[in-house]
């Protein structure tokens, strides 16, 4: 049932923001590789579990932290109110993902080799994380536009910096929360390399 | 009605009571907010705990450590607080500059506090509904302190 919603959810969120793309005159553009990559992974998850935390967890956890930037960013008000409707419904698919996880660790006969197979998913997916946050095609329109402007990339900059490290902060903390500590073993650097 | 004060709240509360239409749409909200008003110079904050279910906000209450009753707290210092509500007062609602998540996603003038990522995530969970209610308050006749 919670999934029938959450197609609903971005069922709208796709409409929405194709449809504020189209009205800018530049199109949709293209999207990334690594982005469809990482969509395929989580149609391919071999199990619900790893399907779930790939995407409520690892995904959307991402996707709540930038359209809180997008909210930030937005140049006007019917933007501001679509980033905040958007950023309610993947606060509560994320909230869904984080106790699942927390409930298929808990209630896991096999708990040592569940936990294990998470952590191998795991180690290999949160790399998506300074992947995306490497990406120029995201970062430096990022950083344009949190610093308002082109002369302002620094100053933007700085703020992408901010961006990863509360993306890596907020996951390493959700997972924490469902009993799944990645904190000590995570890849993810802990300040952006730049 | 002075600001920051349990009246200021409740009175917010009317105003969004009174526009349960629109409250309804944006869906039911159960979460405890916490707001902490720091005095500028200095003293013992203001706290306030606003309990949120169904549709709208249920009950105001004073609270010197509003965390430990609140699913999060919002906190800032009085100044950024009476700029907000200013801001709102003048533009009818929150402008570009104004809203609870451009105000708090930096980490200043606001501050979420949460004892844990869920309970902070419940934040971005309301947030349309918390920046409507907040809006209300431009029909508030506000006074603040001269600081």
């Amino acid at each position: 049932m919670f999934l029938c919603t959450q197609a609903m959810d971005e069922a709208r969120h796709l409409e929405v923001f194709r449809k504020r793309a189209l009205a800018n005159g530049g199109g949709l553009l293209r999207c990334l590789t690594g982005t469809e990559v990482f969509l395929r992974t989580i149609l391919h998850a071999p199990t619900y579990i790893q399907g779930s935390f790939l995407m409520h967890v690892l995904g959307e956890g991402l996707v709540l932290d930038i359209f809180r930037g997008g909210e930030f960013l937005a140049k006007n008000k019917t933007e501001k109110e679509m980033y905040r409707l958007c950023m309610q419904d993947e606060a509560r698919h994320v909230s869904y993902g984080t106790m699942h996880l927390k409930y298929f660790i808990e209630h896991n006969p096999n708990r040592e080799q569940a936990l294990a197979e998470m952590h191998a998913l795991a180690e290999a997916a949160e790399m998506g994380i300074p992947g995306f946050l490497t990406n120029p095609y995201i970062i430096e329109p990022l950083a344009v536009l949190m610093g308002n402007g082109v002369k302002g990339i620094d100053k933007g900059m700085d703020a992408v910096r901010l961006v990863w490290t509360r993306m890596r902060e907020e996951y390493l903390n959700r997972c924490e929360l469902a009993g799944f500590d990645r904190r000590a073993v995570t890849r993810v650097p802990e300040q952006a390399p730049y | 009605m002075k600001f920051p004060s349990a009246e200021w709240f409740q009175a917010l509360q009317g105003r969004a009571g009174a526009n349960q239409e629109r409250f309804k749409k944006l869906g039911f909200v159960d979460a405890a907010v916490g707001i902490k008003v720091q005095p500028d110079n200095g003293g013992a904050p203001a706290g306030f705990v606003l309990e949120f279910a169904g549709y709208g906000c249920k009950k105001v209450t004073t609270s010197a450590q509003p965390a430990e009753a609140a699913d999060f707290v919002v906190e800032g210092k009085y100044s950024a607080w009476k700029e907000m509500i200013e801001n709102i007062r003048a533009n009818g609602e929150a402008d570009l500059e104004h809203t609870l998540n451009v105000l708090t996603l930096p980490g200043v003038p606001f501050k979420l506090e949460a004892a844990d990522q869920l309970k902070a995530d419940l934040f971005f969970r309301y947030n349309q509904t918390l920046q409507e209610f907040f809006n209300c308050a431009a029909d508030i006749e506000t006074e603040f302190d001269t600081e």
